[in-house]
């Protein structure tokens, strides 16, 4: 292989090269010298200084440099109109660019905004008919079950109205009888009153008679005989 | 007991024996009153004719003492036997007689006195009071059980 060449080999090899080398250095010397004579003819009438380079020094003619400065000056005047134009031209188009952009987002836009509100339409309809169809199903469903719940309410109200009825019956059965109470006992308390009255009146009206019926020798008659019962009874002992 | 019989003869009713019991005290007030004038001086005008009678028929008979002092212990004894006679409450229909009343005491045979009290409302017959017994014999009671029975019936 290559990079397995032997020492002298590699001696030779660099030997070559310095030779090559220092060849090169001599051509290199050489051209910089005719560079150099040559930029000494240009100057002979102007001098232009670098200052950045304080070893060269070149001579120009007063009006070269105007006419090299009005140059510069009308190329960059130029330059700078072309640039202006340039950029005016990539703005509009640039500006051109994004209004196509625009219209392209607004056009799609639209053209989504169309299938959305389609979409949501086919949507709506089919909800519509589906609700229609649930409705009538509901329907159905509902007009059987309010028929059922009608009925059983009319069944619960069949029962309860049975029950207050029965309630009622048997609290008016309750206030018949307890107003019948009330009724034989004010009779009854009307008819001891009355009793008592009578039996008053006769009584009054019996010692009234007796009172005055009885005589002095009745009375002493009396009198004695109760004594004599009281005699007898021990009454006195 | 026996010396004052006079007494106990003109005791009747519980009017009687209040107004002996009041001629007593009203002796009593005098007895030791001016010693040197007699008791039946003393006494004339202050008590009743009749009480004056009853001690000089006593006095006749040598049963009434002379000195006050005795005078004022036979009037003490006196007084008590009377106070000491048993009352007999009788409630009657009618306004008995004196000679009824009398009647009366002796045909209870013992000495009582007659508390007697007017009642019309009783009808007739009598309501008994002695010695905390109580027995109602009016004819007022006896219409109410008839009428009690009529009204049972």
């Amino acid at each position: 292989m290559f990079w397995q060449l032997s020492p002298q080999n590699l001696i030779l090899i660099g030997i070559l090269s310095i030779i090559f080398a220092t060849l090169n250095l001599a051509v290199l010397i050489f051209l910089k010298k005719k560079e150099k004579e040559k930029t000494q003819k240009i100057s002979s009438h102007s001098q232009i200084i670098f200052p950045q380079s304080p070893f060269f020094t070149v001579s120009v003619s007063e009006k070269f440099q105007k006419d090299l400065e009005a140059l510069i000056l009308n190329q960059t005047l130029h330059n700078l109109s072309v640039a202006k134009e340039k950029i005016l031209k990539d703005a509009e188009k640039i500006g051109q660019l994004y209004q196509d952009e625009v219209q392209r987002i607004i056009s799609d836009l639209k053209i989504k905004k169309q299938t959305i509100e389609n979409e949501v339409e086919s949507l709506l309809e089919n909800l519509s008919e589906e609700l229609k169809a649930e409705k009538n199903i509901l329907s159905q469903k509902g007009t059987q079950k309010i028929e059922e719940e009608i009925k059983n309410l009319f069944l619960v109200l069949k029962e309860d109205l049975k029950k207050a009825f029965s309630k009622y019956e048997e609290e008016v059965i309750k206030e018949i009888n307890l107003a019948k109470k009330e009724i034989q006992d004010y009779k009854n308390l009307k008819k001891k009153e009355i009793d008592e009255k009578f039996y008053e009146t006769l009584n009054q009206l019996t010692k009234s008679i007796l009172g005055r019926v009885i005589d002095v020798s009745t009375h002493e008659d009396l009198v004695l005989k109760c004594l004599e019962k009281a005699k007898r009874e021990g009454f006195f002992d | 007991m026996e010396k004052f019989k006079g007494f106990l003869e003109k005791i009747l009713t519980m009017e009687d024996l209040l107004f002996f019991l009041g001629e007593i005290k009203l002796a009593e007030s005098v007895i030791f009153v001016k010693p040197e004038v007699p008791f039946f001086e003393k006494i004339k005008g202050v008590v009743s004719q009749e009480f004056i009678e009853e001690l000089k028929k006593l006095e006749s008979l040598s049963l009434f003492p002379k000195n006050p002092p005795e005078i004022s212990e036979f009037l003490k004894e006196l007084k008590e036997i009377l106070q000491s006679l048993p009352i007999l409450k009788l409630e009657l229909a009618f306004l008995p007689s004196r000679s009824f009343l009398e009647k009366i005491s002796l045909f209870l045979g013992k000495k009582i006195v007659l508390d007697v009290k007017v009642n019309p409302e009783i009808v007739g017959g009598a309501i008994l009071e002695y010695k905390g017994k109580y027995l109602n014999l009016s004819l007022e009671k006896k219409v109410a059980e008839i009428q009690k029975t009529l009204s049972q019936k």
